[in-house]
């Protein structure tokens, strides 16, 4: 008897997404948590400011002056 | 107009920057001082990025921004183990692909402009550079384009008008990733100090940050590159 094909079958094959492919894991990609544009807050950029380095004061700068002259 | 290198060394990132920024304000004007180069921290992970743009102010502060509250909202529930460079670097490029989205297309879509138009105008149009240091001691350099599409860097990055001298620059001064931080940050200065004295678009006082191994963010005085330059180059040499 002639077997009937299944055309809803060729039409849809089920996919099974595989957590195991040949002995490796497979890790399902994260998922995102995307946040609506609207929906975003802006922020000052002072809130992303890296400290800056203390700068010398002019008495340390002069100190340091001072110590180059005495050294010659 | 900028210049931005970011760099992997053997332990840390090093970011630097000129700081010359040019407005329209009736008649081009330019200023110098400008910080370039920003962090954005998660605390509760103890994960910091260095980040820095080049196109318009209003663009970088919506970028920075972005990818502030999405590293946030993804970081909130995870392990900070599970960190990976591939979770990150998706979570960058949502992050910059809303701006593209909200300013660019929904805004062509409002004017009828349709997309691919040679005439389109460009409202969000700004590259980022991303740095950081996983929990798990990875290192990761990203250059984000204004579309979310981003490059991963294994050695270092450009972005700006001085890009294409740094490129040339960071070959001759024999650039490794090997090496560490210090004498990473002092190529890096050397090169956009070099680029300055060609390119009238680059310009101002350099600056210097690091992301070290222990998830240090500083930036570098003058003084301290001066020192890096006595102590670590020029004693090799008399060696």
């Amino acid at each position: 008897m002639k077997r009937e094909i299944d055309i809803e079958r060729l039409i849809k094959p089920k996919v099974i997404q595989p957590r195991w492919i040949r002995g490796s894991v497979f890790i399902r990609p994260r998922k995102i948590k995307v946040i609506a544009p609207e929906k975003l807050k802006l922020m000052p950029m002072k809130e992303f400011l890296i400290k800056p380095p203390k700068e010398k004061s002019i008495i340390e700068e002069f100190e340091k002056l001072l110590r180059e002259i005495e050294r010659v | 107009m900028t210049l931005v290198i970011g760099a992997i060394a053997k332990d840390g990132i090093v970011f630097g920057s000129d700081s010359q920024v040019q407005f329209w304000s009736g008649v081009d004007v330019k200023r110098l001082g400008e910080i370039k180069i920003f962090k954005i921290e998660i605390p509760k992970k103890q994960i910091k990025f260095l980040v820095s743009g080049a196109g318009s102010i209003s663009d970088i502060q919506w970028g920075l921004t972005s990818l502030y509250q999405h590293f946030l909202v993804n970081f909130e529930e995870i392990n900070p183990n599970d960190i990976t460079p591939d979770f990150v670097r998706e979570i960058a490029e949502r992050a910059i692909f809303i701006l593209h989205q909200k300013y660019n297309i929904q805004r062509y879509r409002e004017m009828g402009i349709n997309i691919g138009d040679p005439e389109e105008p460009k409202f969000f149009s700004s590259l980022f550079l991303v740095g950081t240091i996983l929990p798990s001691k990875e290192q990761l350099l990203l250059r984000i384009l204004p579309n979310g599409r981003s490059e991963l860097s294994e050695n270092y990055i450009t972005i700006g008008s001085g890009s294409a001298y740094a490129e040339l620059l960071m070959k001759l001064v024999g650039y490794s990733k090997e090496e560490e931080w210090k004498k990473v940050a002092l190529k890096i200065y050397k090169v956009i100090e070099a680029a300055e004295s060609v390119d009238p678009n680059v310009g101002g006082p350099i600056h210097i940050a690091v992301l070290k191994e222990n998830n240090e963010i500083k930036i570098l005085s003058e003084d301290e590159i001066e020192e890096i330059w006595e102590r670590v180059y020029k004693d090799e040499k008399r060696d």
